[in-house]
């Protein structure tokens, strides 16, 4: 199954970016997101494991899944639940994907190690 | 006999066993602890059956195989053992291509007559000579071309016949040849599968196919491999370039567990090995950084430039912040600093932002025009929005430049 998430207005993470800093609300709005999810054409299988990704118009088999993590945050308001993979296509390419558990479209969304 | 190939099975694991033979036999992998955030850089065999292969988390590597030993990735020690594995076959043959640490390709015509031995004789005594002195376990295959004897090696090591030496004859190069597996080919997996679902699984199949046929189904790679399996190989043994190093050595005034003294000291190391002539006029690379610890062991790190530099005081920063993050499990008695990676000298950027009021104020103008022909802001900086947030998106944003 193949989910398209292109034409949603966006994850809920980046909707409230713009609601972030209630101390300035001048800043907040000046403020433009940055590393924000891209809506991904991902194919999954039952259990929600990534098996393709389309990246630039080209479907990319997944060979190998190196992580995977999930983020359940918000819940008191407008609920963010998302389970994130660190997936390697089959042409080598390293890349993060998560799926948005709450409206069960796809992103894909670089994710920084912090030590 | 005009090549040779020098095989080092798992050369990581070999190393770790060696120092500890109680990890023989048991699975090992090779990165760091299970808990670190960090990709498996060598596993045993026993691991690998697990299906613990090299790049795969160390997490996942222990859910896969929870006996498994875990063991730091010591890349100095390996490399140092490399080295000398290098040297050692050097003083044998002129010409010696490293592949991977513990994995050479020498030149051998002819040298085995000069040291008035058959060639049986000599590749056996450089064997063991490479065995003995490096405590590893050594396969040395012979052959009329690389490929030959690179495939005699593998075969070895696979049925790990470890501290084994072997020449392929010219004249029994094909036979030997024909009875190894596909999978030996240097190609793509993608081949190997395709050669096997055409029913081709060894490599006397493959040569007995015509080479058009091989061209024309799997292109150059395929005529190449027809060309391997016939016995038909050019390949050429390219030496290592020697590389310059320059290595700066010093013992601590007294054994310490703080870190100013050995941040002090490795700044002096800097000024002294930047000072030496061979470095006048250019820039490095590369800094490789040891501190020898009381208990005997060894810490080391290495930095990579991002663009190459002379500046002691760049290299000096580079390197403090792991410095600072050491603990040290014992006191610290000795100093060593690397240089290498040696290139002309370098052109550096100059920083955009910090070039004083004057320039502040004419680069505030010109942002400022720019916005105003755009009619919205053009430049931008990164500031932190929450940084305390796991959502990635809402650690930072982009705010226009002079707001």
């Amino acid at each position: 199954m193949v989910k398209d998430s292109r034409t949603t207005a966006g994850p809920a993470g980046l909707r409230q970016l713009k609601g972030a800093g209630k101390r300035d609300e001048g800043e907040a709005g000046r403020i433009k997101p940055l590393n924000s999810p891209r809506p991904l054409l991902v194919e999954a299988d039952e259990k929600g494991r990534p098996l393709a990704v389309v990246t630039r118009g080209t479907l990319r088999k997944v060979t190998q899944c190196h992580d995977t993590w999930r983020i359940d945050d918000e819940w008191w308001r407008s609920e963010i639940s998302r389970r994130y993979w660190d997936v390697e296509t089959a042409d080598g390419k390293r890349l993060t994907v998560y799926q948005d558990l709450v409206s069960d479209e796809w992103f894909g969304q670089s994710y920084g190690v912090r030590e | 006999m005009d090549v040779a190939c020098l095989l080092i099975a798992d050369f990581l694991v070999a190393i770790a066993r060696r120092d500890n033979p109680l990890l023989r036999g048991r699975p090992v992998v090779i990165g760091g602890a299970p808990e670190e955030h960090a990709a498996v850089r060598a596993c045993s065999r026993e691991a690998l059956r697990e299906g613990v292969t090299i790049g795969t988390t160390l997490r996942k590597a222990l859910s896969l195989c929870p006996n498994a030993v875990f063991l730091p990735f010591r890349e100095a020690q390996a490399r140092d053992e490399a080295a000398a594995i290098l040297e050692l076959v050097s003083s044998y043959s002129p010409v010696v291509e490293e592949v991977a640490p513990g994995h050479l390709h020498f030149e051998t015509r002819g040298l085995a007559r000069l040291a008035k031995l058959d060639e049986e004789t000599w590749l056996a005594e450089v064997q063991e000579s490479v065995a003995i002195r490096s405590g590893l376990p050594v396969v040395l295959a012979g052959a009329p071309g690389v490929f030959a004897a690179h495939a005699a090696a593998t075969t070895l090591a696979a049925g790990r016949q470890a501290g084994v030496s072997i020449v392929v004859a010219e004249r029994a190069t094909a036979e030997f040849l024909a009875g190894l597996p596909v999978e030996i080919l240097p190609v793509s997996p993608a081949i190997h599968q395709r050669l096997r679902l055409f029913g081709l699984t060894r490599l006397g199949e493959v040569a007995a196919l015509p080479f058009s046929a091989m061209q024309a189904q799997f292109g150059k790679p395929g005529a190449r491999a027809w060309e391997l399996a016939n016995g038909k190989d050019d390949t050429r043994i390219i030496p290592a370039r020697d590389e310059v190093r320059l290595t700066e050595t010093s013992d601590l005034p007294a054994p310490t567990a703080t870190l100013e003294p050995i941040i002090i000291g490795t700044k002096a190391l800097l000024q002294r090995a930047l000072s030496r002539p061979e470095v006048r006029g250019h820039s490095l690379r590369r800094l490789d950084w040891q501190l020898a610890l009381e208990s005997g062991e060894v810490l080391d790190r290495r930095v990579v430039f991002r663009e190459p530099t002379s500046d002691p005081a760049r290299m000096a920063f580079a390197l403090q912040g792991k410095i600072e993050r050491l603990q040290l499990p014992a006191a610290a008695v000795g100093l060593a600093v690397t240089l290498s990676g040696l290139c002309s000298e370098y052109g550096h950027q100059a920083n955009l932002w910090q070039r004083g009021p004057k320039r502040e104020k004419e680069l505030a103008e010109a942002i400022e025009q720019l916005n105003t022909r755009e009619g919205e802001p053009q430049v931008y900086r990164i500031v932190e929005v929450q940084p305390w947030s796991r959502i990635p998106e809402r650690q930072l944003g982009l705010l226009a430049f002079g707001s």
